[in-house]
């Protein structure tokens, strides 16, 4: 009997684990119009350098606009007196101190008798270059890159060969607190713009050989360098190589961000959602990548892009699991009312003030009368007028500094809202609404699932306004299922809730932490937890 | 082919089915030949989902040893069976016109009485061509985030409504007459049948043959418990008679619990709560009858031909209310012997194919 309920009703039985990362071959036919290709990419290959030193820096002084472009240093020198160099840097990029004291001062010196010119980096890498990162290319895209983020290439007559040499020595800033992200528990550290000290905020965390970051050009001609941070043998190699492939359609001349990179490999561009986590804390995205999920850096950003992403990612802050189970619990329950407050309780009341009164009790149905009885604006109107105004407050708030951004949010909160309530603009009922619903907005831990958030509000508060809980229902079942049917890089946006997944996470119930050696199965790691 | 199925697992695929079989059992009835008797409807429902869980057992044995993941499979290249496939798609269609029309009916009936159909009908409309057109994994994805949403306000409605439950109010039990209740039960068998016909058309989405017949098992029975034990409270809360004449008789439930509880003014949220779910599973229907066509056929892409079914139910669904007479007792008639499309055809689908024997090489 046991055994056939178990049967009948088992969910757990070991099936083969279902694949989350899309499968659909490619060419699917499309409804209308074939999709065009994506435009060629930009920029190409310059071949590779001259044996002749002139025609070198010929070559250099007309790719760099030497002429007009004084920041390029071509320093001519002879190497241990004989044979003629050139260290090509960039100034401000190069630490002219590296420059003088490990690649001047060893190439005077040195003694190059009797060695043959196609010989001569080798030599001088062996015997005289004081540096400990150097590397051989004759290709002028190399040499081009390297100058313009700060190394110094070094030129000599009769050799086919450059070295480069790493002599990068640029201003950055110092690593500080995040200011988006803000935590009471946990580390205090936050992304700067330089990508190395990106890495090494990861790495000091990460300490084990199997996290691998992986350079890459971010594609175009600016030269921008991103890192793929991952653990190899735990991160699902499909998803890596997904990645990867979506990585290389990446052209464009526009300067790079997290932001931006995510717009250009994501599914769905018109999807309000995020289809990647940006966040600039490194403990953040140290666990992502511990979970076999993919961290993005980008030069010159200081957040770091986690991938895939699902709806519990966006809803979980980085100290959910640093409090106790209760607590936590708790946390994360208020959090989901909030987020379900933010999206749903405008467009609620509206339907309810607006066609279906009888739903709501006598006395709540004559406050509201009373409070409105002097606003001349139509009750949607004046709902998502003060959507707006809160908006625009919240906006201002933003991109003001600290303490004047926190003195536009009181005087938009307490003094706009009292002169509007007074001077019959809005009334205290749906200013009390707004309220509500800016605080369940602020409950959510995401910025761009805030903003998300708004536009759904917004949205469904123009469907209850048109057709009230029918509205609602449609415009609301309209949304879940957009939602559903979005993926972030293969995995599906529900996830682990739909599709069920073994590890259901910490979204509802924040669970036990317990003793793990492996990594939640949301994109099917290699090291999948059981 | 682009018939957006995906790729999907038993607990989805069974929250559609359970969702699909509630649906279809409690607002799919008609109440007024259902008590003409006595207090039938919970009775014929525990019948209709036995007959369907048979016919879908039946046919996934069928297709173990034949071989092949979907309905599809079994209807092949052969003429006459692609012919037996339209019968099964106007069924799906019926069936998922069915709740639409309810709860439209509910609605000009109770919430926007100042309204016509048709404008209710347009509201419903996009949300049809959008799920139908995103396929069988949001779908049914959407369908396993919304039934705890859905259990709790299903069993929440079932539960205050307790005090109002007398159990003298099922008698008449009309076991008399084994040959009616039967028949009630096969006019009842394509709002049972329709969720796992539906699940055998999208079974190339399943992991396998196994899941697909576990997810659907599981489904339609929870379905059809949750829909047997809702259509028993119904009958304990109204008389056989008063249900004769009674339009929507869940929604008038919810309001007698209103009515006792004056704080409890959730009745509305509650009906549009499970409007949601009646359009889900019009969709799932309809999205399962279009790729059921486009397999059969060969269209090689399910969303016309999905936006097209989706505009016929609603339109079939206004020519009830706007259209003479006759066209209405046309359709309802169709409602009512609707069981003959299913089984009819499906035995002569579960048929093994004879083969011909190749013919002998002249030279």
């Amino acid at each position: 009997m046991k055994h056939a309920f178990r049967t009948l009703f088992a969910f757990d039985q070991p099936y083969r684990q279902f694949e989350l990362l899309e499968t659909e071959p490619k060419g699917t036919p499309p409804f209308f119009t074939r999709r065009k290709e994506r435009r060629a990419k930009i920029g190409h290959a310059h071949g590779t350098i001259e044996k002749q030193l002139t025609a070198n820096r010929k070559w250099l002084m007309e790719r760099f606009h030497t002429e007009i472009n004084t920041d390029v240093i071509l320093r001519s020198f002879k190497l241990g007196g004989t044979v003629d160099a050139l260290a090509v840097s960039m100034n401000g990029m190069a630490d002219d101190a590296k420059i003088a004291d490990f690649i001047l001062r060893p190439a005077f010196r040195v003694s190059v008798d009797g060695v043959s010119s196609g010989d001569l980096p080798a030599y001088f890498c062996e015997h005289a270059l004081s540096m400990h990162e150097t590397e051989m290319t004759d290709a002028w895209d190399a040499i081009v890159s390297a100058v313009t983020e700060g190394r110094t290439a070094i030129l000599f007559d009769g050799a086919k060969e450059a070295i480069l040499c790493d002599t990068r020595g640029f201003v950055s800033r110092p690593v500080g607190e995040p200011e988006n992200e803000m935590t009471i528990m946990g580390p205090k550290e936050a992304f700067t713009e330089n990508i190395r000290t990106n890495v090494t905020l990861l790495r000091r965390i990460l300490k084990r050989p199997d996290f691998v970051c992986e350079f890459r050009d971010a594609g175009g001609t600016n030269g921008t360098k991103l890192v793929l941070a991952y653990l190899d043998g735990t991160v699902n190699p499909r998803l890596l190589s997904e990645v990867k492939r979506r990585l290389d359609t990446v052209s464009t001349d526009m300067r790079l961000t997290v932001g931006r990179l995510e717009q250009l490999i994501e599914d769905y561009s018109y999807l309000p959602l995020p289809q990647m986590l940006k966040t600039e804390r490194p403990d953040r995205a140290a666990s992502a990548v511990l979970d076999g999920r993919i961290a993005i850096l980008v030069e010159g950003c200081p957040q770091a892009g986690v991938l895939p992403i699902t709806i519990g990612t966006l809803l979980m802050s980085g100290e959910d699991l640093d409090m106790r189970q209760p607590v936590g619990t708790i946390v994360l329950a208020i959090r989901m009312v909030g987020a379900l407050l933010s999206t749903y309780l405008p467009a609620y009341f509206l339907a309810l003030a607006l066609h279906h009164p009888g739903q709501l009790s006598g006395e709540i149905l004559e406050t509201v009368v009373a409070s409105r009885a002097m606003v001349f604006l139509p009750l949607w109107m004046e709902m998502i007028f003060l959507l707006l105004v809160f908006q625009l407050v919240r906006e201002a708030g933003l991109r003001v500094p600290g303490s004047i951004g926190h003195a536009i949010g009181i005087i938009g909160g307490l003094l706009l809202g009292q002169a509007a309530v007074s001077a019959n603009i809005v009334s205290t009922v749906v200013l009390i609404i707004v309220a509500l619903t800016g605080l369940g907005n602020f409950a959510i831990p995401d910025y761009s699932a805030q903003v998300a958030a708004s536009y759904y509000r917004v949205l469904l508060c123009i469907a209850a306004a048109l057709a009230g809980l029918l509205g609602i229902t449609v415009a609301g079942l309209c949304v879940t299922a957009v939602m559903c049917s979005a993926k972030s890089f293969g995995v599906p946006f529900f996830a682990p809730f739909s599709p069920v997944t073994r590890h259901a996470g910490h979204l509802l119930f924040r669970s036990r932490i317990r003793n793990r050696a492996d990594a939640a199965d949301l994109s099917n790691p290699k090291r999948r937890r059981t | 082919m682009n018939l957006r199925i995906g790729a999907f697992g038993r607990q989805e695929s069974a929250a559609m089915v359970l969702i699909a079989a509630f649906f279809g059992g409690c607002f799919g009835m008609d109440s007024c030949v259902l008590h003409e008797h006595g207090n039938a409807s919970w009775i014929v429902q525990i019948i209709a989902t036995v007959q369907a869980l048979l016919l879908f057992e039946g046919t996934v044995w069928v297709l173990r040893v034949r071989g092949g993941n979907d309905l599809s499979a079994l209807i092949g290249k052969s003429r006459f069976k692609k012919t037996l496939a339209a019968p099964l798609i106007l069924a799906l269609a019926l069936a998922a016109m069915q709740p639409l029309e309810q709860f439209l009916f509910t609605m000009t009936q109770y919430v926007f009485t100042d309204s016509k159909q048709v404008t209710a009908c347009l509201y419903l409309l996009p949300s049809l061509f959008l799920l139908t057109a995103l396929g069988a994994e949001t779908l049914v994805r959407t369908a396993r985030i919304l039934l705890p949403i859905m259990l709790l306000s299903i069993i929440a409605a079932l539960l205050s409504g307790i005090g109002q439950y007398h159990l003298y109010r099922i008698h008449p039990i009309p076991l008399r007459d084994p040959f009616g209740i039967f028949s009630l039960a096969g006019a009842a068998q394509v709002r049972a049948a329709a969720p796992l016909i539906a699940l055998l058309c999208i079974g190339e989405g399943t992991q396998d043959r196994m899941a697909m017949r576990s997810a659907g098992r599981i489904g339609a029975i929870a379905g059809g418990l949750l829909a047997t034990a809702s259509l028993f409270a119904l009958s304990m809360t109204f008389t056989y008679t008063q249900l004769q004449d009674m339009p929507s008789p869940f929604y008038r439930m919810l309001v007698e619990v209103r009515a006792e509880n004056p704080t409890l003014r959730l009745d509305r949220a509650v009906l549009f709560l499970w409007l949601g779910g009646a359009i889900l599973t019009a969709a799932f229907y309809l999205y399962a009858a279009s790729v059921l066509f486009a397999k059969t056929f060969g269209v090689r892409d399910v969303r016309p031909v999905a936006l097209c079914l989706s505009g016929i139910a609603i339109t079939l669904i206004l020519v009830l209310y706007y259209n003479s007479e006759t066209t209405a007792m046309i359709l309802k008639m169709l409602y009512r012997y609707a069981w003959v499309l299913i089984s009819v055809p499906f035995p002569l689908i579960l048929l093994k194919p004879k083969r011909r024997k190749p013919c002998a090489a002249s030279y």
